[in-house]
């Protein structure tokens, strides 16, 4: 566990040490929110390096978080998600071949790979504020208050979108299945 | 379809939503690429801004202002540098300022290395001290990209130069702490790349000088081959430079002795008998704390830095 506050000083104070940790606890996280969003390895990593640049852009003008640097981090990347898809049309994206596990039956391996890529072309039709509440509540497993943190939202709001994004998410797998 | 809603129960949708945990792994190139260049834009904001709130010039905020009302003088460790140089030398400072752009080939050129190893020696802080050495074997690489654009080709004393410097800069990042150790040996890996990079930019006139340039690239190479391993294992790369200068001063002693001519050696024996006997105390007592002996040079022939796999320069 990190001593969030004497990080963020560290931080704030253009340390090396402390700004090089800072990538190696909260990379792969924002990575793998990157990811799930964009469903693309390459712009994930995009949208990784840029949240890290946009990061230091910050620290360099002396501002920056004081607190919950988690939080301050998926909001950067989710900003660069948000005007990712303003500013491009949306494209269909391939099914990664990297996701098979070979040391299953080819059989069970198809079926799981459809049925994942079933969940998450559903997960897709949601609104991307109810992918963000998918995401980090049932995929990263933040607890309620750690993604209302994340999602600038009062613990309520976030209930009730979570619950609205099962319904929906619900209605598109039952279409489906029918 | 009615039975399949009623199915579809919560914990049933978040039980499948957990089949998305598995994402495709990162590819590792990219990956180290990645945080190379979000390290790379660290230092680079290190040097940028000021590194501690605390020690920025703050003589007029002074509460009592009564009492305070001069304002302290702050002077920069380069400007004090420069100062006790001019005063040292006879006021001779500009010599000290005009030297700082000084090559190799000029005359104050070692002026510039004198100012840089007071600098050098000033700095007490490690990771400070390995930042600074750092910028020196950038400089050198500076120096010698400059000469071989220029047509003429680096002394021997020059690549010297840059093989301690080299040498210095990994056992200075090796030595650091844990953490800082690896991020040091991070940025010493990126910031050499980007210098083998730009040396490949340069064109050369002579063979002697692409000899040269060949040579140093090597050089630096090996040394990007000992930061890799170095990350995996800073304390390792540590003990293996420590040997290895061991290893070279031994073998430099011996040449140096085998070089000698007998009467070189009996005069020298002489010489030593005397000092002992004006100051009654036996030699190996006086160099053991350092007192004035026969210097040994602490740098390897040229391109022969590390484990001597490099071998362009011979």
């Amino acid at each position: 566990m990190i001593d969030e506050q004497g990080l963020l000083l560290r931080v704030r104070q253009v340390d090396t040490t402390a700004l090089g940790l800072v990538y190696d606890y909260f990379s792969l996280p924002i990575y793998r929110y990157a990811y799930h969003m964009l469903g693309d390895t390459d712009l994930a990593e995009d949208c990784l390096a840029d949240t890290f640049k946009r990061f230091l852009q910050v620290i360099e003008v002396g501002k920056g978080p004081h607190s919950h640097l988690q939080a301050y981090l998926y909001r950067i990347a989710h900003n660069w998600i948000t005007d990712h898809y303003r500013n491009r049309n949306f494209q269909e994206v391939e099914l990664h071949e990297d996701l098979v596990d070979g040391k299953l039956d080819p059989t069970m391996e198809v079926h799981l790979r459809l049925e994942r890529e079933h969940i998450r072309e559903a997960v897709k039709q949601l609104t991307l504020e109810q992918q963000r509440v998918i995401f980090l509540k049932y995929i990263e497993e933040y607890d309620n208050k750690e993604v209302a943190r994340i999602m600038n939202k009062s613990v309520g709001s976030v209930k009730a979108l979570q619950h609205r994004a099962l319904s929906a998410l619900r209605q598109y797998l039952v279409e489906d299945v029918s | 379809m009615k039975e399949k809603k009623k199915q579809l129960s919560d914990q049933e949708m978040i039980e499948a939503l957990g089949s998305l945990k598995d994402i495709p792994a990162r590819d590792p190139v990219k990956a180290k690429s990645a945080k190379n260049g979000y390290m790379f834009e660290v230092s680079r904001l290190r040097t940028a801004v000021s590194q501690h709130t605390y020690s920025r010039h703050k003589g007029w905020k002074s509460e009592n202002i009564l009492i305070n009302r001069k304002e302290p003088f702050k002077m920069p460790t380069f400007g004090t540098i420069i100062l006790a140089i001019s005063l040292i030398i006879g006021g001779s400072g500009v010599t000290a300022v005009s030297a700082q752009n000084s090559m190799p080939d000029s005359l104050l050129y070692p002026v510039k290395l004198m100012t840089e190893n007071i600098q050098y020696g000033f700095t007490n802080d490690p990771y400070a001290k390995w930042q600074l050495s750092m910028q020196m074997t950038e400089t050198r690489l500076e120096e010698i990209r400059a000469m071989l654009s220029q047509g003429s080709v680096p002394s021997e004393a020059v690549i010297q130069q840059l093989n301690t410097r080299l040498m210095q800069t990994l056992q200075l990042a090796s030595g650091l702490e844990s953490e800082q150790a690896a991020l040091a040996l991070t940025q010493t890996q990126t910031r050499l790349e980007n210098q083998v990079q730009m040396m490949l930019q340069v064109q050369t006139e002579t063979p002697a000088g692409e000899a040269m340039k060949e040579s140093t690239q090597q050089m630096v190479r090996e040394c990007i081959r000992q930061t890799r391993d170095g990350i995996e294992d800073p304390v390792q790369l540590h003990q293996q430079l420590q040997q290895q200068l061991q290893q070279q001063l031994q073998q430099q002693t011996q040449q140096q002795l085998q070089q000698q001519t007998p009467q070189q050696l009996q005069q020298q024996t002489q010489q030593q008998l005397q000092q002992q006997l004006q100051t009654g105390t036996p030699t190996g007592y006086q160099n053991q704390y350092g007192t004035p002996h026969t210097p040994v040079k602490t740098m390897t022939p040229p391109g022969c830095f590390g484990q001597g796999q490099c071998g362009g320069g011979n």
